[in-house]
């Protein structure tokens, strides 16, 4: 399963634009809500305001109707006394009429009437307003209702003697307000319904400057006294009050701050992309720089181990080189000592004197695989017969007590093109080394036959063998198990199996032995012996 | 192979470092070899110059002339000469074989070889005198 790795700059960018985003969100809400409520404040303004206008013109109506109760009481309290203060108080208006009601009789009889003529009783809800004024002492009293077709509004006022009652009535067309309130009028940018209660009732309605009543969205309702009842305004506007700016605002900064989000995430985006690429080619460069330096110390670590070996090298030689006097010296005395004591009988010296040849022969082999890996010589070849140089070796280094050599030979083997001196030392190296493998006795078997282009040689001991990466070492020089030795032995002995173009191989198995295989190409047929 | 007593075959060793002379001379005298010995290559090369030896068995680092140079100043054998080293660089042992040194031995070496290769040397030549080395 394939996972998206998104870069982190562009998280990084997009956290930005979530969280300008965010601030501008909650910005534009608090602003909406501050003009919404400055709005409402606004509006509920007017209303109050409206409310104290029509106060103001109610109290003009009744201090109107108390002067005609007054003028009507005073000159009389009758039908005469009531036109003749009607007729200079009240102007008539179309549909309207002005009425002297006698509310002592039942129904209340119209006593005189000015304007448009009335039956002689009142009835429904006319009656009842004006008992209502009766009972009510120097106020005015209002009731809307619908009087045949017409939709009417009543008002009543005491004369304050006995069952006396002044009673307008005036035909009502709420929406022929609607122009009124427009244009450049005051209030103009309000919509205005006016209702004859204290809620807003159709039934109630006296003039509204909308034709949908009632009025929706953000309405503000004021209460104004009208003589003994509570009339309702109500209104909105038509446009915001506070400014088209104000309402728009939050709009402004909710875009604006999308805007600036998307500039700033697009800034972050590229400044960060751009960091990232610089640590990136930071790290780039500090990898290389490391490599550079690791390789530096690496070559300078070959430089001195070439110096070392080569130092070890000519230390090497140079040992070598007087040790081999010595022992030539040494190995000579021991051949005359050992025909002086053949000749005088001397045998139980003769043990020391095999053992101090066997000494001699170790460190003339370890003298040899050290001048070998100091100074490898060029192989000068001759052609060598495989067993008569086993003999000389098996002399040189015959087996331990407890190891038996077992020479497994294919008679009339070609002999092979090789350096006698370097097959000699490979040949000492491969059977010592068979002999170190079995430190508790054992077998050592010697097999050389025929192979196609050579001759093949097998050293096979019965020792304690070696698992598979030990194996892949040997050939390694100073590579070592042993106690004793210096671990050149199998590499100087490749070597030289490898300079005279043959080849050497190594299987074995741990507590069953090793077996080491060399091929050697045979000389060519007619060579001098 | 064994040389007759009444007439012994002549070995002339030559070594700077008294040791190797002194048990060479041993060896070759056990061996029935009438044997001289010079102490340098100057020495070597006024010897073998004034008198015949069946074979010279003499080393290559040496004082005043080396060994292969000495063999180079007496360059028609007989007498056979048998060189030895200890460590013999390759410039020196490419020059002994252009010279026909008859052998050359790496100390420290079997005296059985030692005196195989001698008797080898000292055996009567052929016609032309010369034959290839042992290697």
């Amino acid at each position: 399963m394939t996972s998206i790795r998104i870069p982190t700059y562009r998280l990084a960018a997009f956290v930005v634009v979530v969280v300008i985003v965010s601030i501008a969100s909650v910005g534009s809400l608090l602003i909406r809500n501050a003009v919404r409520s400055e709005e409402h404040r606004l509006l509920q303004e007017r209303a109050s305001e409206i409310g104290l206008i029509l106060t103001e013109a109610f109290s003009g109506l009744q201090t109107q109707m108390a002067t005609v109760a007054g003028e009507t009481q005073l000159n009389g309290a009758d039908a005469r006394a009531f036109m003749a203060s009607t007729a200079t108080l009240i102007t008539a208006q179309p549909g309207s009429s002005t009425v002297l009601a006698d509310a002592g009789t039942d129904p209340v009889r119209f006593v005189a009437v000015i304007g448009t003529a009335l039956p002689p009783t009142a009835v429904g809800p006319a009656d009842a307003l004006i008992r209502r004024a009766l009972n009510l002492r120097a106020e005015i009293t209002t009731s809307v209702f619908d009087e045949g077709s017409a939709h009417v509004i009543g008002l009543a006022y005491p004369v304050g003697v006995g069952g006396l009652v002044i009673y307008r009535q005036l035909p009502l067309d709420p929406s022929a307000a609607g122009s009124a309130t427009s244009g450049s009028q005051p209030f103009h940018e309000l919509t205005v319904a006016l209702y004859a209660g204290p809620t807003q009732e159709k039934a109630t309605l006296i003039l509204t400057t909308s034709g949908q009543v009632p009025l929706r969205g953000s309405v503000a309702v004021a209460s104004t006294t009208f003589g003994a009842d509570q009339w309702l305004v109500a209104i909105n506007a038509t446009s915001p009050l506070v400014g088209n700016f104000a309402t728009n605002a939050f709009w402004l900064v909710l875009v604006g701050g999308v805007v600036v989000a998307l500039a700033l995430g697009a800034l972050a985006d590229s400044l960060l992309r751009r960091r990232e690429h610089t640590l990136t080619l930071v790290d780039q460069r500090t990898a290389e720089l490391r490599d550079s330096m690791a390789k530096l110390e690496l070559a300078q670590e070959q430089v001195l181990r070439q110096a070392r070996l080569a130092a070890i090298g000519e230390l090497a030689a140079g040992v070598g080189h007087e040790l081999r006097n010595p022992l030539g010296v040494i190995t000579n005395a021991h051949y005359l000592l050992r025909a002086g004591f053949e000749q005088q009988g001397g045998n139980g010296l003769m043990r020391h004197l095999a053992l101090a040849e066997r000494e001699v022969g170790a460190a003339t082999l370890i003298v040899g695989d050290l001048l070998d890996f100091a100074g490898p010589r060029e192989p000068v070849t001759t052609p060598v017969g495989l067993h008569e140089l086993l003999d000389e070796v098996l002399d040189l280094a015959a087996p331990p007590s407890g190891i038996t050599v077992d020479r497994d030979e294919s008679a009339g083997c070609s002999p092979v093109l090789a350096d006698r001196d370097q097959l000699r030392q490979v040949l000492l190296n491969l059977i010592t080394n068979a002999y170190e493998a079995m430190p508790g006795g054992g077998a050592v078997t010697v097999v050389v036959r025929e192979a196609p282009g050579g001759v093949e040689l097998q050293v096979t001991d019965s020792g304690v063998g070696m698992d598979q990466e030990t194996a892949a070492q040997v050939f390694q020089p100073f590579f070592t198990r042993k106690a004793r030795g210096i671990g050149l032995g199998l590499a100087v002995t490749k070597r030289i199996i490898d300079a005279h173009g043959g080849g050497i191989s190594v299987t074995s198995a741990p507590g069953v032995g090793t077996t080491f295989r060399v091929d050697l190409p045979a000389a060519v047929v007619g060579a001098a012996p | 192979m064994k040389p007759t007593v009444l007439v012994k075959q002549t070995v002339l060793v030559v070594d700077d470092a008294a040791g190797m002379r002194q048990t060479l001379v041993d060896i070759l005298e056990a061996a029935g070899y009438s044997v001289s010995i010079a102490v340098d290559g100057g020495a070597a090369l006024a010897l073998a110059r004034g008198e015949r030896f069946d074979v010279i068995l003499m080393d290559i680092q040496m004082p005043v002339l080396t060994g292969v140079e000495v063999l180079a100043a007496l360059d028609h054998p007989p007498p056979q000469i048998v060189l030895m080293t200890a460590y013999a660089l390759e410039e020196q042992m490419g020059k002994a074989r252009d010279h026909q040194a008859f052998a050359i031995l790496q100390k420290p070496f079997q005296i059985a070889r030692l005196l195989h290769v001698v008797a080898e040397a000292a055996a009567p030549c052929d016609g032309n005198g010369y034959r290839p080395g042992l290697g």
